[in-house]
């Protein structure tokens, strides 16, 4: 009778010949288990994921697509492959979006319908959007989009973050895949020690070969769907959704915070909760410490390098905030500490093929209309700084001789 | 947040363990073997959240400096009143913890991260990206500091080195869920020589194997029976029972399947420790039941509740058992329903040591006779499970809609 392990090991040795007691038979156990995976890899097949279908949605023009997964899924982003269009990976956090009751859109879709095309090739956008983004995300999105030889890269660093190291990373789920793609940098490895978890690591490179397990999120999300179907239990839907004040700073609230960041934001506010807005957002602000004293110094760092060695043409823009901002004492202040550093770590990642625009977008441009401190509610200026930019930087490395954006579609006469 | 998924920590471990159990076989140095033992465990819990490796790297140190007071005192006049203020300030964070569970789990975190970025602007920013969590693993860390004082007090072992102590603290594979494994079954162990080397990987392997199988295909699959308790009032009474002891099996699956990985990752690098569960589920009786659900722990509160408090007595052995059973309950939980549980479990235990003394089972049991105990035990056992999820002011309705009366 088999009781514990031990009997199971004496019965491998009468009935099986010993096996897994040899350095050779555990080799071959191994070799097996890989042979196992591929055939289930290619056997049964994932269900086919569509990344960003809620915004793609959204987005009129299919030229524009949001290539990031699930938040949760480990293959982090899905792009489409087309030689014959000239493909700009742009990156970035929500700051992307347009957000007004009247129009909600993606600034680089706007962007698109400026530029349609370059060199007679139809311009293709591939957007990596992660809504909550924090510096080090933009950096694995980053190199993911340089993996995939892009025409150009924009990435947008919202200001508000770029230093602020309450939060440095949100999007875990793209530690595994960026790895093999950072792992080249050396300067970069301080950031997988502290960021990357081993199992990361191994999933993210065995994921690659092995679709058995590169897949495993939809492979799970399947199988949840077809034992939920099993379950004897009546579960209404839509379930029912909790009844009565709940305590913000109660266990369950916590319990309920989608991110760290909630909590710190909740239990270390930047600022007097109960003062108005605007003292509010200077405080986040005022979290920042652009004095080269945080981690996301090397992050920023190691962007701009990227960037700086990708051998495309490469912008890198602080997008605007809301005027309402600089209402508060000291807030402007603030943002150009923050600009300045951008433009000292700048300086040391000077390329021919990247522009790092370090000043706040909103600083040159006419009076902007904003949805909250970042969000904008009616991009059409930003569009057309962005698009003369990205004409600028391609006729300056020439990629094409001539780029002219269109006007604005919804500008009044 | 606070859901922290344990197969993470496994999954660290497994692949730290891909280059530690090669780097700790050929080392043959015993002081070397525990730091590097001991520096693995601090860096798995590192990766969970630097504040929980400086929580844990204070707790211990603070065991050992106990540990060292304990073992110089036993002997004198005041050596007792040591003991026990040494007992209550290693109980205390895990007794607050459980009374005051909101106030002690955000200033855990808040405190935790405020230390971290005093010593390291850096590892702070680190730990501010991780998640909020629990005092995960106190309970079991703080059982084994226990162990190990009163062991020092009665005389079974000298005080301790620093090395073997953090060794002890951080032994990885039982950091996060138990066992709770003494210091005397890893003492020996980590000398060189002491096991063979194919058979450690073998069974070791083998347990690693059995722990996923029973996480991953029984328990995965098990998992949704657990929404009884957000559900039970749209379901019918026999769905309920259903998925009642579905949840049973998913309970004790999951749980024995982390233990099968913790013990086989301690066999890879050469330890025996003792299995957590001995296929509680096949038993016919209460006492053989908690002999064999949760092992190390049920051994823990023996050794030092049960027969403390006269549980090998004929006139004392129901008061220790209650004691026992109490503990254990209220080590989950400090809480009205872990009191319910804990008195519904004592009164089975009592009544069967009562019938036992009147009336001793046959040792070579008919299987037919045995079947419907187990049947029996089985659903006995799983009636309580609601206790050790629901909240006080869900008892009634739950247990009405289980017991048919809506």
């Amino acid at each position: 009778m088999i009781r514990n392990v031990k009997d199971v090991s004496d019965l491998l040795d009468r009935r099986l010949g010993g096996v897994g007691a040899g350095a050779l038979s555990l080799l071959r156990i191994v070799a097996w288990t890989l042979v196992g995976l591929l055939v289930i890899g290619t056997v049964v097949r994932a269900p086919a994921v569509r990344p960003g279908a809620a915004y793609n949605k959204k987005i009129k023009t299919t030229w524009v697509r949001d290539v990031t997964l699930d938040k949760n899924d480990p293959r982090g982003f899905k792009t489409r492959k087309d030689r014959k269009a000239f493909t700009i990976a742009w990156i970035g956090p929500s700051t992307l979006q347009n957000i007004s009751p009247e129009r909600y859109s993606f600034i680089p879709a706007d962007v698109r319908e400026r530029i349609p095309e370059v060199n007679g090739r139809p311009v293709k956008i591939d957007m990596y959007f992660l809504s909550g983004a924090r510096v080090m995300d933009l950096y694995a999105a980053t190199a993911n989009a340089l993996a995939t030889k892009p025409d150009m890269v924009m990435v947008d660093l919202n200001p508000i973050w770029l230093f602020n190291d309450t939060a440095i990373t949100s999007w875990t789920n793209l530690n595994g895949v960026s790895f093999r793609h950072l792992v080249g940098d050396p300067a970069s490895w301080p950031l997988l020690a502290a960021f990357d978890q081993p199992q990361d690591v191994v999933l993210g490179l065995a994921g690659a070969k092995l679709p058995a397990l590169g897949d495993r999120w939809s492979y799970a999300q399947k199988l949840r769907e077809e034992l939920t179907h099993l379950s004897a239990l009546d579960i209404p839907s839509p379930a029912p959704t909790p009844t009565g004040r709940t305590d913000p700073k109660s266990l369950a609230a916590v319990a309920a915070m989608s991110a760290p960041l909630d909590f710190w934001q909740l239990f270390r506010p930047p600022a007097d909760p109960r003062s108005d807005r605007a003292t509010r957002q200077l405080g986040l602000l005022r979290q920042s410490r652009p004095d080269g004293s945080v981690l996301n110094d090397l992050v920023v760092d190691r962007l701009l390098a990227a960037l700086a060695g990708a051998g495309v043409p490469a912008i890198a823009y602080v997008p605007p905030v809301s005027p309402e901002l600089f209402q508060a004492q000291g807030a402007d202040e603030a943002l150009s500490r923050i600009e300045q550093h951008l433009a000292e770590l700048a300086a040391q990642h000077r390329s021919p093929t990247l522009v790092v625009k370090s000043e706040e977008a909103g600083r040159g441009l006419p009076p902007l209309t904003f949805n909250d401190l970042v969000h904008l509610a009616e991009d059409g200026p930003f569009v057309t700084y962005l698009s003369d930019l990205i004409c600028g930087q391609l006729l300056a490395q020439r990629v094409t001789t001539s780029c002219v954006p269109g006007p604005d579609p919804r500008a009044t006469p | 947040m606070l859901d922290f998924d344990s197969f993470q920590f496994f999954a660290n471990l497994f692949v730290v363990l891909v280059v530690v159990v090669p780097v700790y076989r050929l080392v043959r140095n015993v002081l070397a073997r525990r730091l590097l033992l001991g520096l693995t465990g601090v860096y798995l819990l590192f990766l969970v959240a630097p504040r929980l490796a400086l929580f844990y790297l204070v707790f211990w140190l603070l065991i050992w400096v106990a540990q060292q007071v304990v073992a110089l005192s036993a002997e004198r006049k005041h050596g007792t009143a040591v003991f026990v203020v040494s007992m209550v300030a290693v109980l205390a964070p895990m007794v607050i913890w459980k009374i005051f569970t909101r106030d002690f789990v955000i200033d855990f975190n808040l405190w935790g991260n405020g230390a971290v970025l005093a010593l390291n602007r850096d590892v702070g920013g680190i730990d501010l990206a991780r998640e909020i969590i629990l005092p995960l693993g106190l309970s079991f860390s703080t059982f084994r500091g226990l162990d190990l004082l009163i062991k020092t007090y009665l005389g079974a072992f000298d005080r301790l080195r620093a090395d073997e102590v953090f060794f002890y603290g951080f032994f990885p594979p039982v950091q996060l869920i138990g066992p709770v494994i003494q210091y005397t079954e890893i003492r020996e162990a980590v000398r060189p020589g002491r096991t063979e080397l194919r058979q450690d990987l073998r069974e070791g392997l083998l347990l690693v194997m059995s722990g996923l199988f029973k996480v991953f295909v029984i328990s995965y699959a098990l998992q949704s029976s657990s929404q009884m308790f957000t559900y039970y009032r749209s379901n019918s009474t026999p769905v309920l029972w259903w998925e009642l002891l579905l949840f049973a099996l998913y309970f004790f699956f999951n749980f024995a399947g982390y233990s099968d990985m913790a013990v086989g990752a301690a066999r890879l690098l050469g330890f025996d420790i003792m299995r957590n569960f001995d296929w509680p589920y096949t038993k016919t009786n209460p006492q053989s039941f908690w002999n064999s659900w949760h092992m190390s722990l049920t051994h823990f509160f023996q050794r030092n509740v049960f027969v403390p408090f006269g549980g090998m007595r004929q006139n004392t052995q129901y008061r220790a058992i209650f004691l026992t059973i109490m503990a254990i309950a209220l080590w989950h939980d400090i809480s009205i329903p872990l009191v319910v549980f804990g008195l519904y479990h004592a009164a089975g235990l009592i009544g069967h040591r009562y019938l036992k003394g009147k009336r001793p089972p046959r040792e070579d049991e008919p299987l037919l006779l045995r079947v419907p105990k187990v049947v029996a035990l089985v659903a006995f056992f799983a009636f309580s499970l609601p206790l050790m999820v629901i909240q006080a002011n869900q008892i009634v309705p739950v247990y009405s809609a289980l017991v048919g009366v809506r």
